[in-house]
């Protein structure tokens, strides 16, 4: 899946681990550690990210403008202030909001069709 | 509460993962080393509490694996990065070079030259539209070609059904004229598409 990057004429190939950090962000700005906890909870421990993965798909992300990476820092008291904070764009809400939609009309077509696994017709 | 602080396991992983960090492109290490060192600890430190040392260690070759991972992919993206202005021009080049032998040896084949020059008009138009920016160069090896194959075919003896009854490398230059010509059509026929695409997107 492709998301037209409409500023600079990239595009960037919305992976599972780019999309299920943008489920994340979503839910409002995270630090690198949240979003690689956050991403595993959602995956229901089927998926796991590595560090390396995570920072290689954040800066992606931030080459094509999906997220930015927020100026501020946490207060000390409450959180690490080294770490830094990363909020969805509207081109990442965008993206995430077209991929939502292509996946519930591909849900819509395999629950009217019913599927076949290991032979057996499978109704949903 | 396990104590996590002083632990050995945990500063050997965290130094381990820091040293082998070392094998990422220079840019990005400097950019996200830090805070990659910084989620391997915090990984470290809930694997500790949950399993342990050996959670500590399962850490450690994860983290290795995925950053080894990571490092061959950002190595080949580099790689072809790199190279893939000099691939797509090598293969626009073999494209233009091959149309350009096939219109000429049929032209060489046959009785009359609106067929071979038609084709040399489509292959270098098609060419310059899918990529404007090399149509100059497939117009000329298209065109080339034409001259090339008629001396090739003079030199070596090939039998010959051209109207002129032999092989002239030099009349055959005269390909470049619609050679040229379809290649900036086709580029400019592209510009034209795009400006016009990019006015009904806004």
């Amino acid at each position: 899946m492709k998301n037209q990057n409409t500023n600079d004429d990239r595009s960037i190939t919305l992976t599972p681990t780019i999309f299920h950090i943008l489920v994340v962000l979503s839910g409002g700005d995270r630090h690198g550690y949240a979003i690689l906890r956050e991403v595993e909870e959602i995956a229901e421990g089927k998926a796991k990210l590595g560090p390396t993965t995570l920072y290689r798909s954040i800066k992606t992300m931030l080459d094509g403008k999906l997220i930015q990476e927020l100026d501020e820092r946490p207060d000390p008291e409450l959180d690490d202030e080294r770490r830094r904070y990363y909020r969805l764009t509207d081109l990442g809400a965008k993206a995430l909001s077209d991929e939502v939609s292509r996946l519930e009309s591909l849900l819509k077509v395999v629950r009217k069709n019913s599927i076949l696994i290991d032979n057996r017709r499978i109704a949903f | 509460m396990k104590q996590f602080h002083n632990n050995f396991w945990m500063t050997f992983s965290v130094y381990v993962y820091q040293r082998l960090s070392f094998i990422l492109p220079a840019e990005f290490r400097l950019n996200y080393g830090r805070d990659m060192s910084q989620v391997f600890r915090d990984c470290c430190r809930r694997a500790y509490l949950r399993k342990g040392n050996v959670g500590v260690l399962g850490e450690l070759v994860a983290g290795t694996f995925d950053l080894l991972i990571n490092a061959v992919r950002a190595g080949i993206t580099a790689l072809i990065d790199d190279n893939r202005r000099m691939l797509v021009l090598l293969m626009i080049s073999m494209v233009g070079t091959g149309a350009g032998a096939y219109a000429a040896f049929a032209d060489l084949q046959g009785n009359e030259w609106p067929g071979p020059i038609f084709m040399v008009v489509i292959f270098t138009f098609a060419l310059g539209f899918l990529r404007p920016s090399s149509s100059w160069l497939t117009g000329l090896l298209i065109g080339l070609m034409f001259p090339v194959m008629h001396f090739v075919a003079r030199n070596k003896g090939w039998e010959i059904a051209h109207p002129t009854g032999g092989s002239s490398p030099y009349w055959a230059s005269l390909a470049l004229i619609p050679a040229l010509i379809g290649s900036t059509f086709g580029a400019v026929s592209r510009s034209v598409l795009d400006h016009i695409v990019s006015r009904f997107e806004q």
